[in-house]
Parts: structure tokens; C-alpha cells; sequence
């Protein structure tokens, strides 16, 4: 079953097209990464998602029916906005989401307890939300999100304010999170954490979505064929024109581009062949190059 | 889901009540206000009064007796305890003038009170002392010095102490009602003074309550808790638990500023071996007025928290919100300008026109009802009105709400607003 489906959704402000017929599955037990650059309507995708606005045409569908607002009783969120009661302690704030979120009192004190220790917030349980740092509030957000354990996790850009040990630990709570059966929808700048984390993507630019699919296929897409090459010996092969299309020298050994067509395994024989082969792997293009090559110069504004 | 949408309206009323209650400034403005309008409604009458510290030397120069002892018992009072020591002078000579005159300047007597036979005849009495007499010792002597003139001189026309008695007799003024809420004799002006209260009460509690929603929504959109709020309720719980929850609030410190009265009447009463409800105005205060004041509160309330919350998630500061806060509290205001011509005058056609208009009607029509002013139908569709009105702004207030929460950036023109009502 899909956890969270878009089904063309669309949504203009005054004439303005923030989200343009986006279409969206996320399997059960999935995580999945939400990319685009500033503006591209990643956001308004999401407050469709959890019901903040509804779409103009089209449908949002969860836990495999349409939308309804008992739903968000299995989704936690977390925006982009840091959104915390500042003069409120943080037991406090955290009972309060937690009660709304359909817990019992005592079981909220219970979860909120548990997990300020599980994130390192337990000296500061009691203490103003304002007193607590960026990183701290983030953690605290986290904490509101998660609380009532939700099937359903839908966080826009939940590593903001953290700092690298600590971004580690969240992204080691969301791998258990998972293991325990939460579908995760991320939406982030951090290609890394998306590489490292996600099983499929949506690429979303202008209020589009030119880009869809499960990360392996999207990369084995843009690969283009290039192979990492260390070789001592003799290199006249590499001139075979029906063999290779590019080859580039770098440090200590050459990237060579394939023809369209042809089998790696191919270059590997040949350069065997011809001398001692040191290094040989494929050559998968970053997240970010994808990125790039996808959103072309137009990552900011729109 | 109606169960769960009460749970969450409940818990979010709950959370905007005690937050509140138990702040510092609401338990102080909660003790401090009535010990305030305590002190102005009894300090100025006292530093009004005349020779409050101390009591004052006069001299009664008169050659009548009875005159100079009447006058003398008005200003010492019952049981000498009044604001002045008197002794009488019977020569009213030239010459005993200037004696006394030297007198009042050398400081051994405060004031020489001259009531020679002419100033009988003419009725111009001089009051000679060395510093210019203060306002309200020259009001309160006129006064005094009137009535013991008024009775030397019916006394002089033959009439017996009996006979002056009677003809100085205080007058009672009854006034009949013959429209709302029953033809009757209206026993008191004390009508128009709840009426006035009422109004006051109503105007400081409506405003302060009503800043406070606007505040309150203007401090969670910039805390930008709302984005998270709304996954856990709908805007509508959102604003209805904040307004309901700062209403009750509002009740709160009205019911305990009730009670610090009663416990202020209450030994008062029990001294005077009377009751709180014999000891309470008679006129204005009965049950179903009382009824009434607390629909027109509630209903007030509800209507000016929903435009407040409205213009509190429209904006982006109090700044930005300043000229809607000034056209929202326009009808307040006037209703406090208008108050002493509308308690004179309840059942004039402004009063009864401006009763039936919404933003008016909790005040006005408190008003005309303290005062007699308002038949049973006007009262009952005061309140139709008014109820009609808060539904309608209730609907108008959470689609701007929905909409303007999330709005952050430059301030949104009315047209902007307005559109607001389209989205969904």
C-alpha cells in the first residue's frame, strides 16, 4: 500500500502555479527525499500533504484513502520554520502537541521524558524553549513530531541548525524509526543525507516534478557511462573511437567515457590486455550533479 | 469526530486559560484594579472634603441667636465631630469687625463668618479669612450658611420651629415608568449609576480582553508555531479555544472582583444587620438584568474576539494591526463618550438605534436596560441581533484566520483579505 500519494495536484495563489499537476507515490516503510531548489513548491506540496491547504485540482490520498483530517493523527511534521512555544518550558510544549496529537497525558509526559533523554534534552526538560539553542529547539521539533508514533513522518528540512554529530544522531533515529515500520517523507538540501538515507525521490522545479523514481535508476540514468580507470601500460586502446567517447586524465588515473551501447566489460578485456589494470569502477554521478543537470541555472527565486 | 474536535478545542482552551491565570501580570492587575478604583472613587471625594486633617477656627459673628446656633451645629456636626471649631460672636459692630479681622490676620482664628443683620436681609454673607477660601470649603459654607439663613428668616416671620421644619422638608422624587421592563414606580437613580458601571465595565473588559486575542495570535505567528499547530487541529479549534480560553479568563477575574465586593459588603451588612442584596442598588441589579449584562458579555466577547483574532492573523505586529485596532474599538469608545446622555435618555431614538447595531449593542442596550430604558422585545432582540452578528463573524473571522496565519512578508492590503475569503 502507498502510504502517501499525490495524484496531479495543483495549487495557485493570484495567479501564481506553486504546484503544477505533481504526482507522487511512497510505498510502505519507504523513505523518501523531496528535492528542489528555493521556491520550486516543495513546501505548499507538503502543507498539501498534511492538510494545511487543500489542492486546487487533483487529490492527496493517505494511509491508502482520501484525504481526511483523522489521518494526521498517524503523521507527524516538522516545517521548514522552527515552530516552538518560546516562553512556554519544554515539558510543557511537548505535552501540549502530544495531548493534541490524541496521547493521554501520562503517556505524553512518558514519551516526552523518553525521548529528551534519547536526544540529550533531558537537562533542559524543564527549562524555557527560549533558553534552548538552534540545534536544541530543532531536536525539540523533532521530538514534538515523533512523540505519538506516527506511521506516517513528513519532514521539510529537519537537519537545519544541526551540526554534524548530531544531524548523525537524528539521521540514526530516523534509520530505527524505519526499522520500527514509519514511512519517512524528507524534504532537504543536504544531498548527502539523501544519498545515505532515501530509497526513491521527486525532484520538484518551477511546480514540477521533472524528476521521479528510485534512486539507483535515477543515478544508473544520468551515469552516462563513465569508468574509473587505473592502468600501467600501454594505452592505445583507448583511442578505439567505437570503444571510447571521452577519456580525461586525473589524479592518478583517467576517467573514460563509454559509447553509448557499450559493455564496460568490453574496456576491461582491452586494457587486460594491453597492461595492469589497478583500479576499474563505474563512475555514478552525484546527487547534486543531478541536481544541477536537472534545475539547470534557475535554482533560486521562482 | 465532533468528540474529538470538542478534545482538541478543550485542550487548547485549557492551555490558553492557565497560561494566563497563573502569569505575574494577571494576578497582580486581578488584586491591584479594584484596590485602584477603590482609591480614585474615594480619595478625590476626600481630599474634597474640607479640612479633612485638621479642623478649622471660624468665628460665627451674629447677633441671632438661634441663627448663630443652627449654623454652628451645621458646621460642627452631629457630635461636634465635623470639619470646624466655632464659637459665636454676638456683636456685630464696626469695631468688633476689625477686632476679629486683626484676629484672622494675626492667625488665631481660621475665619470669621459676618452675618450682620443686613447680610440677613440681603443674603450676602461676608467670609473673612486671611487666605482665599479653597472651592469646595467655599461650596460647602454657602451651604451651610444658606440653610440657617433660610430658617432665621421664615423664623422671623412668625413661624414656629414645627412650621420651618415642615417647610424645609426634603422633597422625594418617584419616577414612573410607564414602558420597560414594567409600568412602576422606579424608586432610585440607582439605574443610572449600574448603568454607567455596566458600560465601564463592559468597554475596559471587552478592550483589554479583546487586545489580548489579537496579541495572542500575533505572538504564535511569530513563534511560527501555527504550521505545526494546524497538523494537530483545524483553524477553527485554533481560533475557538484561544478565544474561548482567554473569554474564560475574562470571567475569571470578573468573578473574583465580584466576590472581593461581597466579601467587602458583607460584614458591612452583617454590622448593619442587613443583607448583601438589601445593601446592593435596587434598580439595574435584579436577576434578570444581571442575566442579561452576562449575555451581552458573553456575546460582546465573542464577537470582538473573532474580528481581534482575524486582524491578529491578518498582520504581522501590533504596529501593523494599530489602525484596525482603532476602528474596532470606535464603538467602544463612543460608547463610553455617550454614556451619561445615554443613561439620561434610554429610550431616545439614539439609544434605541444604536442598541440593534452589533458593535454597539452590548454596551447600549446594558445601558438602556439598567436604566428602564428597554421594553422585553427590544431586550430579547438585542440579543437575536447580536447573536446573528457573532455567527456571522465567527464564519467571516476563521476564513481570514485559516488564511492569514501562515501569511508572513509585508502587510496585506483590505483587497488582499478579502481575497483571502476565496482560498481554501
Amino acid at each position: 500500500m502507498n502510504i502517501l500519494e499525490l495524484d496531479r495536484a495543483s495549487k495557485a495563489y493570484d495567479g501564481h502555479i506553486a504546484v503544477d499537476e505533481v504526482s507522487l507515490a511512497i510505498g510502505e516503510g519507504a523513505i523518501f527525499g523531496l528535492l528542489g531548489p528555493n521556491g520550486a513548491g516543495k513546501t505548499t506540496a507538503i502543507r498539501m500533504m498534511v492538510g494545511i491547504i487543500a489542492p486546487d485540482r487533483g487529490a492527496v490520498r493517505l494511509f491508502g484513502e482520501p484525504f481526511a483530517r483523522r489521518h494526521l493523527r498517524a503523521v507527524g511534521y516538522i516545517p521548514e520554520e522552527r515552530g516552538l512555544y518560546r516562553k512556554v518550558r519544554l515539558d510543557e510544549h511537548l505535552r501540549y502537541l502530544a495531548r493534541l496529537n490524541g496521547l493521554a497525558r501520562r503517556d505524553a509526559d512518558e514519551a516526552a521524558l523518553r525521548w529528551c533523554g534519547r536526544l540529550e534534552l533531558d537537562e533542559w526538560f524543564r527549562r524555557p524553549v527560549e533558553e534552548l539553542s538552534k540545534g536544541m529547539q530543532q531536536k525539540a521539533q523533532f521530538i514534538a513530531a515523533v512523540m505519538h508514533r506516527p506511521r506516517l513522518l513528513i519532514l521539510d528540512e529537519p537537519f537545519s541548525g544541526l551540526d554534524p554529530l548530531n544531524a548523525s544522531v537524528l539521521i540514526d533515529v530516523l534509520a530505527e524509526l524505519r526499522r520500527d515500520g514509519a514511512t519517512i517523507l524528507l524534504s532537504t538540501h543536504r544531498m548527502d543525507q539523501v544519498e545515505r538515507l532515501c530509497d526513491s525521490i521527486c525532484l520538484i522545479d518551477r511546480g514540477r516534478a521533472v524528476l521521479a523514481g528510485g534512486l539507483r535508476e535515477i543515478r544508473a540514468r544520468f551515469s552516462e557511462n563513465w569508468v574509473a580507470l587505473g592502468f600501467d601500460g600501454e594505452a592505445n586502446f583507448l583511442a578505439d573511437g567505437a570503444l571510447v567517447a571521452d577519456c580525461v586524465r586525473r589524479d592518478g588515473h583517467l576517467e573514460v567515457r563509454l559509447r553509448p551501447g557499450t559493455d564496460p566489460q568490453d574496456l576491461l578485456k582491452r586494457a587486460m590486455a594491453s597492461g595492469r589494470v589497478t583500479r576499474f569502477e563505474a563512475i555514478e554521478p552525484s546527487l547534486e550533479e543531478i541536481f544541477i543537470a536537472s534545475v539547470g541555472g534557475a535554482g533560486d527565486g521562482g | 469526530m465532533a468528540a474529538e474536535s470538542l478534545r482538541a478545542t478543550g485542550l487548547i482552551l485549557w492551555r490558553e486559560y492557565v497560561q494566563r491565570a497563573r502569569s505575574l501580570s494577571f494576578i497582580l492587575s486581578t488584586l491591584i484594579t479594584p484596590i485602584f478604583f477603590i482609591v480614585i472613587t474615594i480619595i478625590p471625594p476626600l481630599l474634597a472634603t474640607p479640612n479633612l486633617i485638621e479642623r478649622r477656627h471660624l468665628t460665627i459673628a451674629c447677633a441671632d441667636p438661634a441663627l448663630a446656633g443652627e449654623l454652628r451645629a451645621q458646621l460642627e456636626g452631629k457630635g461636634g465631630v465635623g470639619h470646624y471649631l466655632v464659637t459665636i460672636d454676638p456683636v456685630t459692630t464696626a469695631g468688633e469687625k476689625a477686632r476679629l479681622e486683626a484676629r484672622a490676620r494675626a492667625g488665631l482664628i481660621d475665619g470669621v463668618i459676618w452675618i450682620d443683620d443686613a447680610a440677613i436681609r440681603t443674603g450676602r454673607v461676608d467670609f473673612i479669612s486671611r487666605g482665599a477660601a479653597e472651592f469646595f470649603e467655599r461650596d460647602y459654607l454657602q451651604s451651610a450658611i444658606g440653610w440657617a439663613v433660610t430658617r432665621a428668616r421664615l423664623a422671623r416671620r412668625g413661624l414656629e420651629n414645627d412650621e420651618i421644619n415642615r417647610a424645609l422638608a426634603p422633597v422625594d422624587l418617584d419616577t414612573i415608568a410607564l414602558g420597560a421592563p414594567a409600568p412602576g414606580r422606579v424608586e432610585s437613580s440607582s439605574g443610572y449609576i449600574v448603568g454607567i458601571a455596566v458600560v465601564f465595565m463592559l468597554e475596559i473588559t471587552l478592550l483589554s480582553y479583546g487586545l489580548m486575542v489579537m496579541r495572542s495570535v500575533l505572538d504564535d505567528k511569530a513563534s511560527r508555531v501555527m504550521e505545526v499547530l494546524l497538523c494537530a487541529a483545524t483553524p477553527r479549534q485554533l481560533m475557538a479555544g484561544k478565544i474561548l480560553g482567554i473569554g474564560a479568563l475574562a470571567v475569571t477575574q470578573l468573578a473574583i472582583w465580584a466576590a472581593m465586593g461581597a466579601a467587602i459588603l458583607a460584614p458591612a451588612a452583617w454590622l448593619t444587620h442587613s443583607s448583601l442584596h438589601a445593601m446592593m442598588p435596587a434598580d439595574g441589579l435584579n436577576a434578570a438584568s444581571v442575566g442579561l449584562y452576562c449575555a451581552f458579555f458573553i456575546l460582546g466577547f465573542l464577537l470582538y474576539g473573532a474580528v481581534y483574532a482575524a486582524v491578529g492573523a491578518a498582520f504581522n505586529s501590533v504596529d501593523e494591526a494599530q489602525q484596525w485596532n482603532f476602528l474596532i474599538t470606535l464603538p467602544l469608545v463612543l460608547s463610553g463618550v455617550f454614556v451619561f446622555y445615554l443613561a439620561d435618555h434610554p429610550g431616545s431614538r439614539l439609544a434605541e438605534t444604536l442598541s440593534m447595531i452589533p458593535p454597539f449593542t452590548p454596551t447600549v442596550m446594558s445601558m438602556r436596560v439598567a436604566a428602564g430604558g428597554a421594553s422585553g422585545w427590544q431586550e430579547g432582540l438585542g440579543v437575536a441581533i447580536l447573536a446573528l452578528s457573532v455567527f456571522a463573524m465567527v464564519a467571516f473571522s476563521s476564513r481570514v484566520y485559516r488564511v492569514g496565519i501562515l501569511m508572513y512578508g509585508k502587510k496585506p492590503a483590505l483587497s488582499e483579505i478579502l481575497r483571502w475569503l476565496r482560498y481554501s
